[in-house]
């Protein structure tokens, strides 16, 4: 099994506390950010996230890492899922089927942190925005690769914020954090948005939600003013048809790239599968029996912890070759699909750009929304069925100030 | 930091805000000292971390090798006491100062916004404001199409390193040298010498044999009635090599036939067959029967039996003396030994009545030490040999004895002192003239302790001994015809090495095993089977030469890896069975896993077949019939009313099982 940064375990009562808190505090927020759209005692919940299973919890058991038991479970007869981590996983998954990402609202404690040290949001350039959207995918193949084959849980050992939940870690770590930190204060929840491989399931998930955030249940008077208030650049502005723009160029290209699309994710399988032999290096095993290999030629000098164990234990080195080489066939098959997927989403996204959208109203993206509420105070629609006045008077005083 | 309430229209004088832009600037100037001194601390915690300290690490060289250096003792201890403590120090420290940054942060970001609110404007409603979202997705085109060009150079990087990536020679000899994808394949490369026999005599200058009674050295017993077929195989005139046995007519039966090889391996496949001694074909004289292998050719056993109410029980005689050797069986012959702390014998009954013939007292070892054996073991593990004219015990500390067939003991010699934990318990095999003993001894390979030795059975002398680069093994070797070449086949940590009988040159070796190897080697269908727990269940093609590990590997397994039993070959099936008593049935081909039952009772004696019979002995004396399939399919569950650990011995219809008080004759 890969080795994780991971605190002790816990008796099974409290990974089950812990398990009830995650789906009251999804309840509650889902309760205050779409029932009552009050972002008032989402933040309370926010803070509760960040102390209890941020400081308290060490920030394990997460939804982000818990992908990683997943697909390890799933390759690895002999791994049982444990329970919080099964739980972890899907709670959040659920919820986002029926109220969007409530999770990422209140629950997670990395999105919490992030959230609380935003403080002058800017918006990212919409093509920057658009090309770092694709990284969680490809953080989200490699994770699962890496966790699927025993080589490790890449999500946990570089999750940048739970160095500082446990008030240590390995100082290239925390400054990595420190850095996406320090970013967080003018970027909204960059974590989140570019590298979080859990916000890629999460995205499916609430796309299918029912009942998510909507600016207004009334009628939108297009004063912009909730795409302004989004730290995230999730409030979609209208959007009509365009002049000057050849729908049947686009069309054609768009078809293009479809009919491509076999041929680019068949190259990049091949690649990947090219590829597997360096990504298998993550792999112990193969560390190892590359290792011994080496040293065995005199090809380096000198033994590591791990050649030094191996010899002493008195196993046939031609058992840490024949793991080596099993580890290796297994990234051979990994590789290949992570080539594959990383091409697909790739394709997928070039296609998504292609598409002829129409929007007559300012709208938050069900997938990218991360249900924070901030759109609900902006809005003077919002306000003005809260307190009775009209929408133009509100308007009229935002206007001058 | 973004706050809930709404956001205030306050004037630009306004105290709080200046208060709060106040605040901030101290939480900021303190988050700063605190960062810097929680830097200075992480940068001095490294030369006081233990594991980093090269001057404990130097003292600590220079205490091993002056041990006796009190001083140098004590300041170490001082040093090393003196690190820790400031290790846990500075770690208690990062901790402190960890949560004052927070408790700053908190503030510093919490003043911030409580002095952005109060100076900030509300938002200006912008009805008109421009729609970039195509702009957008046009540069974002071009900017996903570089991400994807990165990604791509980056995998090309990725082929080019796997590529060219000289520790991975290994697996690329896999690759080239493999047929079978399901299972990986162990490779080395490095060359090995062929380890040539020594001259006779090698052993400690040959040990006079040891007196007792009913010894006569140097005289060769008479042939004795009974089946009368020479013995096939002689001393060589040089006295260096054992000559090859006549191949037994394929008219003798099953395990005399060539077993098929594996059309699905590479190369061609090789015809194995056993070496049988000529007349041994309906015989069981040695461990595994005439072929080693556990098979009982032409035998027609019963299925059923009671010890209890002695239903299926010919005959039951009591044991003298414990040991977990099996019996073996020559006309009306059945040997067994047994000894205790301090008496050795051999034990010859009736086969067709029970009845004691006689019995064999062997000198135990002359001024060595009592060998530990171990509570579950005896100091008769091994199982003895025949060639029709004389027997032949080892016992757990080494001694070895001849005896003729009417109990005349002919010769004995001592290879001890052993090196061996548990004592020795590798069974002896016949080739030719020659007994062959697998001396494996010392905690690792490279003690240089093993040996391999052909003594000539009629005087106990040294024929040939090769050194073997193992370490301790109680596994018994296995003859097998491999083609046009003999093969004695021997399993231990970490090599399987086939040797020629008949000088003792290594022909070939594998490095597959580890552990306290205890399984015998077996074969069929092209590939010799060797196994143990915690290392690998090998199949090898036993066509090559010198280092195969790279090149002849079929197939590696790791499941259900018995320590104790050997496994079992018939029609094709590989029969595993672990010592709690998990039986498993592998394709024996390609190694893939069929069935396995649990029979959820400890085993330690190991399965036999006749008839396409399984039978297999749990310690409790319950023997489980079942079929040769690739199912499982049960025909029989059988107890014998005492514990068994030894394999039994099959022959005609009959079936000789040693308990741990009697022997047992079942049949009719």
């Amino acid at each position: 099994m890969p080795v994780t940064p991971a605190p002790n375990p816990r008796p099974d009562l409290f990974n089950t506390i812990d398990v009830v808190l995650l789906v009251v505090v999804m309840a509650l927020a889902a309760y205050y950010v779409l029932g009552r759209r009050s972002r008032r005692e989402a933040w309370v919940l926010v803070l509760f996230s960040v102390l209890y299973f941020g400081f308290y919890r060490a920030g394990c058991v997460c939804s982000v890492g818990s992908i990683q038991n997943v697909a390890l479970a799933a390759v690895t007869p002999g791994y049982a899922l444990p329970f919080a981590a099964g739980a972890f996983f899907i709670l959040p998954l659920v919820f986002a089927l029926f109220f969007g990402r409530v999770f990422c609202a209140a629950a997670c404690p990395l999105g919490a942190l992030q959230d609380l040290v935003l403080h002058r949001p800017k918006r990212v350039p919409g093509w920057l925005d658009h090309s770092l959207s694709v990284l969680p995918y490809i953080v989200l193949g490699v994770g699962v690769l890496l966790a699927a084959t025993g080589s490790m849980f890449l999500v946990c050992e570089y999750d940048p914020f739970v160095g500082f939940y446990r008030l240590s870690g390995p100082i290239g770590i925390l400054i990595f954090g420190g850095v996406l930190l320090a970013i967080a204060t003018v970027v909204g929840r960059p974590y989140c948005r570019y590298l979080c491989p859990y916000s890629v399931l999460l995205r499916w998930c609430s796309s299918l939600a029912r009942w998510r955030v909507r600016v207004t249940p009334d009628e939108c008077v297009q004063c912009h003013l909730c795409a302004d208030a989004c730290p995230f650049g999730a409030i979609k502005p209208p959007q009509a048809e365009r002049v000057g723009v050849n729908y049947r160029r686009e069309r054609s290209s768009l078809s293009k790239l479809l009919v491509a699309l076999p041929v680019v994710v068949a190259l990049g399988a091949y690649g990947g599968w090219l590829a597997g032999p360096a990504l298998a290096r993550t792999h112990h095993a193969v560390r190892t029996a590359d290792r011994l290999w080496q040293e065995d030629r005199g090809l380096v000098r000198g033994t590591t912890d791990e050649t030094t164990a191996f010899r002493r234990l008195g196993e046939p080195y031609g058992a840490a070759y024949a793991r080596a080489v099993a580890v290796r066939r297994q990234f051979s098959w990994g590789s290949a699909t992570l080539g594959a997927w990383c091409a697909l989403v790739i394709v997928l996204k070039l296609a998504a750009l292609r598409r002829r959208r129409t929007r007559v109203d300012y709208e938050a993206d069900a997938s990218a929304c991360v249900a924070c509420g901030r759109c609900f105070a902006s809005c003077p629609v919002d306000l003005a069925r809260k307190t009775g006045q009209p929408v133009e008077l509100i308007l009229e005083r935002r206007a001058s100030g | 930091m973004t706050m809930p309430s709404p956001n205030p229209a306050s004037p630009v004088g306004d105290p709080i805000a200046r208060a709060a832009g106040r605040t901030a600037a101290v939480a900021g100037v303190y988050c700063i000292v605190v960062l810097a001194l929680l830097l200075a601390n992480a940068v001095a915690s490294l030369t006081a971390d233990p594991l980093r300290a090269h001057r404990l690490t130097a003292m600590q060289v220079e205490l091993n090798r002056t041990p006796r250096n009190e001083t140098l003792r004590q300041d170490l201890r001082r040093l090393d006491h003196a690190i820790r403590i400031e290790y846990f120090r500075g770690r208690a420290f990062a901790v402190r100062g960890a949560f004052l940054l927070a408790g700053g942060v908190a503030v510093f970001l919490l003043a911030l916004e409580i002095a952005r609110r109060r100076r900030g404007t509300a938002p200006v409603p912008r009805p008109d404001a421009p729609d970039q979202a195509w702009a957008d997705s046009l540069v974002a085109r071009r900017s996903v199409t570089v991400l994807a060009v990165g990604l791509g150079a980056t995998l090309l990087v990725l082929v080019v390193l796997g590529r060219h990536d000289l520790s991975a020679e290994y697996a690329r000899q896999a690759d080239a040298g493999w047929a079978m994808p399901r299972r990986a394949q162990a490779v080395t490369g490095a060359a090995v010498p062929v380890v040539t026999a020594p001259p006779p005599g090698a052993i400690a200058g040959g040990l006079p044999p040891l007196a007792g009674p009913g010894v006569a050295a140097g005289a060769v017993p008479a042939a004795l009635p009974g089946p009368a077929t020479p013995v096939g195989g002689l001393l060589s005139p040089g006295g260096t090599t054992l000559q090859p046995l006549p191949v037994p007519a394929p008219a003798a039966g099953a395990a005399a036939t060539p077993r098929p090889g594996p059309a699905a391996l590479a190369g061609a496949p090789v015809a194995l067959a056993p070496i049988v001694m000529a007349g041994a074909e309906r015989e069981w004289p040695q461990f595994r029967g005439p072929g080693g292998t556990g098979e009982a050719t032409g035998a027609a056993p019963p299925v059923e039996w009671d010890g209890a109410s002695g239903r299926g029980v010919v005959w039951k005689t009591a044991v003298p003396l414990p040991g977990h050797g099996s019996p073996i069986v020559w006309g009306d012959r059945v040997f067994v030994a047994g000894a205790d702390r301090t008496r050795r014998e051999i034990y010859c009954f009736s086969a067709s009545d029970g009845r004691l013939l006689w019995r064999r007292a062997v000198p135990p070892r002359q001024g060595g030490g009592e060998v530990r054996v171990f509570s579950g073991s005896t100091h008769a593990p091994a199982t003895m040999v025949t060639n029709g004219r004389m027997a032949f015990a080892i016992f757990v500390d080494g001694v070895i004895a001849g005896v003729d067939m009417n109990g005349t003991l002919v010769w004995t010699r001592d290879l001890g002192p052993l090196d061996n934990n548990y004592g020795h318990a590798s069974s002896l095999v016949m080739y030719g003239n020659g007994v062959i003993i697998q001396l494996d001894q010392g905690m690792a390979p490279e003690d240089g302790r093993s040996r391999l030795l052909a003594l000539d059975a009629a005087t106990g002398n040294t024929v040939w001994e090769v050194a073997r680069p193992v370490s301790s093994s109680w596994s018994t070797p296995v003859l097998v015809r491999a083609g046009a070449r003999e093969l004695l086949i021997t399993a231990a940590k970490p090599l399987v090495i086939a040797y020629d009988p008949r000088s003792g040159t290594e022909v070939w070796r594998a490095e597959v095993l580890g552990g306290e190897v205890a399984p015998a080697p077996t074969f069929g269908s092209g590939l010799v089977y060797a196994v143990n727990l915690g290392a690998n269940l090998a199949a090898i093609r036993p066509d090559g030469s010198g280092n195969v590990t790279g090149t002849h590997i079929a197939w590696l397994g790791q499941e259900n890896l018995p320590d104790i039993v050997s496994p079992l070959y018939s029609e094709g099936l590989l029969f595993l069975c672990t010592s709690d008593g998990t039986i498993t049935c592998f394709d024996a081909r390609t190694g893939t896993k069929l069935w396995e039952h649990h029979l959820d009772k400890p085993v330690s004696s190991s399965p036999v077949v006749a008839q396409r019979r399984v039978y297999l002995t749990d310690t409790e004396g319950r023997t489980i019939v079942f079929e040769v399939a690739r199912e499982f399919r049960r025909l029989a569950a059988n107890s014998l009313g005492e514990p068994v650990h030894a394999t039994p011995a099959v022959v005609g219809e009959r079936i000789f099982m040693r308990g741990e008080r009697h022997l047992f004759c079942l049949g009719k």
